[in-house]
């Protein structure tokens, strides 16, 4: 059965100092994998070359068996990404931001989605606020928000539990669970022990000893 | 206690002199090494503004020559158009970056001290009302001298500018330290003024004396003026000083920030990044909105969220309204085919400011990656409220060709021109920045970031290479649409991206 994410072979170099040197990965569907290392192994650079932000030195990204080409609409409506860089339509309300996005991928009951969205991120206070006027932990819960407003089969997440609360890595843990049994793939990066070892079904460590448990 | 507190606190001046003296303690060069290794940048900068005084020159005298009737009473409007538009631009930009501010730094250690706001804040005040003195003199040299006036009358014209663009900018200070909107109410009133102007010129029912017509009284009301304006700015700059204690820190709070971050584009030549620091001014000032929801999915709801944003910021498209003053006016001078250049250039002087949702998804991939489309489809849906603005201000100046064509070829030539203004529009949008990752490019001024002097010409040079042709009649026209067609080809491709170095190994 061909996974969702297969990641062969992948190596990137930053001039001499080689980062990421024939990583091996797979995400079936409905499943979690983390990974994770101490600073600068290359977690976040394994993410970026993933999902196309980052061009890769060697080696291949497939979805479904097919080489992964973010510039491709199917591509782009399966994989919801969240990286720390993330940009905002100054002019566009958080309410606004999440019903475009949700218009834009087509989505049922979009009024009905991005409601709860908001309601379940705890954004409902702040919905008519324009992104200068968020604090940053709102901002990365208006990140996540927009990769849970539209449709998805694959999640990849930098370090998601970055600025959020006890109460929102609470929600962040019970909302991976409840994304790996809708089926979804989820790919994230993380240093938070307690996150990954509630949602994730396997743990890519890079660094000096790369491997996966 | 609090006697001695305050004794011991020192005053503005000192402070700034202690920290100059730390800075001169460090500094490895006397100021003539610097003017050594400037020498080149000196030189250039000699050389480049004696040709362009050339220019001016010899566009004079061609216009002494062959400026008449209709052309000659537009050229008697010149120094007072281009006084008030320096005056409507000083305004702007004392707005909109202070125009009293201090660096972020400044702001952090010295304004929580006791010391005397008004001492760290008074030299940076006369510095800026100076300055926008001289660069509105400056900006307003050209079109004083290509009017043809007398050394004495362009000299009051240029005293007069100046004095307007600092009374203006004092105005602007004393607004900001006190929190009033008065200067955003000179600045309509700026604006509607010279609109008038633009609108007698165009219909042919305003002029001034003729150039080298030495009317006495004439030279004493513009030097009563040029007085007047002086007067007024050291007045108000007086009065802003005296003010500067009062000023408060969340009031420069709001463009502390400005500075260095458009200081920092400036550097880089980089203007896109020089428009997103003035959106997020712009939008910095409202802390939220009433949301609008709904509407079309797909791609259209990008179109529809780019009608919506005419309702939420209508003031570009009423200053494009405003604006077809101007064709009009460049017909009334006989501008002949000149005016669809002058059309396709104010086209794009306010096009970017139709393009924020274009201008968003093309500054970072960010936003883009997040859309299930392709690079091409969110371009072009983003491009089209703007560029439909852009074509529609460019057919309602198309009575105004009717001087050089009968009506469908006017009708065509206004589509060629909107066509060039939708291009340059695009072009200086989504242009790229200066790529700093790649090798340097060897000039004589010595290494030089790729695209970095391109970068400055952004938009002006579709303007130049799709606008230039329309001068020529038959085959240019068909090749001006050529080339706006093709840049808005190229502008949108698809597999535009951001880290273009390496391609991706499959």
């Amino acid at each position: 059965m061909t996974a969702l994410l297969s990641v062969r072979a992948l190596r990137r170099a930053f001039g001499d100092h080689v980062v990421l040197d024939s990583v091996e990965l797979t995400v079936e569907e409905g499943e979690a994998v983390a990974v994770v290392g101490p600073n600068g192994s290359g977690k976040s650079t394994l993410l970026r070359c993933v999902v196309g932000a980052m061009a890769r030195d060697g080696g291949a990204v497939l979805l479904d068996g097919e080489p992964l080409d973010e510039r491709s609409p199917r591509v782009r409506r399966d994989v919801a990404v969240v990286m720390d860089d993330i940009d905002f339509f100054p002019d566009l309300s958080l309410v606004e931001h999440l019903d475009l996005l949700a218009r834009a991928h087509g989505a049922d009951d979009v009024e009905e989605v991005v409601d709860d969205v908001l309601e379940e991120l705890r954004l409902v206070e702040v919905s008519g606020h324009l992104p200068s006027a968020l604090s940053s932990g709102q901002r990365r819960r208006l990140a996540l928000a927009s990769a849970l407003v539209r449709p998805r089969r694959l999640l990849v997440l930098d370090e998601p539990e970055q600025r959020l609360d006890a109460e929102g890595v609470a929600w962040l843990k019970d909302r991976l669970l409840r994304e790996k049994q809708a089926g979804s793939g989820v790919l994230l990066v993380s240093h938070r022990a307690d996150l990954v070892e509630a949602t994730c079904d396997r743990v890519l460590r890079l660094g000096e000893h790369s491997d996966v448990d | 206690m609090s006697i001695d507190a305050a004794r011991a606190t020192p005053r503005g001046g000192e402070l700034r002199a202690t920290m100059r003296d730390w800075r001169r303690g460090r500094s490895e060069l006397k100021i003539w090494q610097v003017f050594e290794d400037a020498y080149v940048a000196l030189l250039s900068t000699v050389i480049i503004g004696s040709m362009a005084g050339n220019v001016v020159w010899g566009l004079r005298t061609m216009t002494d020559a062959a400026c008449r009737g209709a052309c000659a009473d537009a050229r008697s409007l010149l120094p007072m158009s281009a006084a008030l538009l320096a005056v409507l631009l000083a305004l702007a930009l004392a707005r909109l970056l202070g125009p009293v501010f201090v660096s972020p730094a400044a702001s952090a250690w010295l304004l929580s001290t006791p010391v005397d706001r008004r001492d760290l804040l008074r030299p940076s005040l006369w510095r800026t009302v100076a300055g926008a003195g001289f660069a509105a003199a400056a900006l307003a040299a050209a079109p004083v001298l290509l009017a043809g006036r007398g050394p004495a009358e362009s000299a009051l014209h240029l005293a007069a500018v100046a004095g307007a663009a600092a009374a203006g900018t004092a105005y602007a200070a004393r607004c900001q330290i006190r929190e009033r909107r008065g200067a955003v109410r000179v600045t309509w009133l700026v604006t509607a003024t010279l609109w008038i102007l633009m609108l007698a010129a165009a219909s042919g029912r305003a002029e001034l004396p003729p150039p080298g017509v030495s009317d006495t009284s004439w030279l004493v009301g513009l030097a009563a003026g040029a007085a007047l304006t002086i007067g007024l700015a050291v007045v108000l700059a007086f009065g802003s000083d005296r003010d500067l204690a009062l000023v408060r820190r969340r009031t420069l709070a709001e463009t502390e920030s400005t500075w260095p971050s458009l200081s920092g584009a400036l550097a880089s030549f980089d203007l896109g990044l020089m428009y997103d620091v003035l959106l997020a001014r712009r939008w910095s000032t409202a802390a939220s909105v009433r949301s609008r929801r709904g509407g079309p999915k797909g791609a259209m709801a990008l179109v529809h969220r780019d009608l919506l944003r005419v309702a939420r910021v209508p003031q570009p498209w009423i200053l494009l309204l405003i604006l077809l003053v101007v064709p009009y006016a460049l017909a009334a001078a006989e501008a002949g085919r000149g005016v669809m250049l002058g059309t396709s250039l104010t086209a794009l002087l306010v096009g970017p400011s139709l393009c924020a949702g274009l201008r968003v998804v093309t500054r970072t991939d960010g936003l883009l990656v997040m859309l299930p489309f392709r690079r091409r489809t969110v371009l072009t849906a983003h491009l089209l409220v703007p560029g439909l603005g852009l074509m529609a201000y460019a057919l309602l100046a198309a009575p105004a060709l009717l001087t050089i064509a009968e009506p469908p070829e006017a009708v065509g030539l206004s589509v060629a021109t909107g066509l060039v203004g939708v291009a340059a529009t695009a072009r200086s949008v989504c242009a790229r920045p200066p790529d700093f990752a790649r090798p340097l490019v060897s000039t004589p001024a010595g290494g030089v970031p790729t695209g970095l002097v391109a970068n400055l010409a952004r938009g002006i040079d579709v303007w130049l290479v799709a606008g230039l042709p329309l001068l020529i009649e038959g085959w240019g026209v068909g090749l001006s649409v050529g080339v706006s067609v093709l840049t808005l080809w190229w502008v949108t491709r698809p597999d535009a991206r951001r880290e273009s170095g390496r391609p991706q190994p499959r």
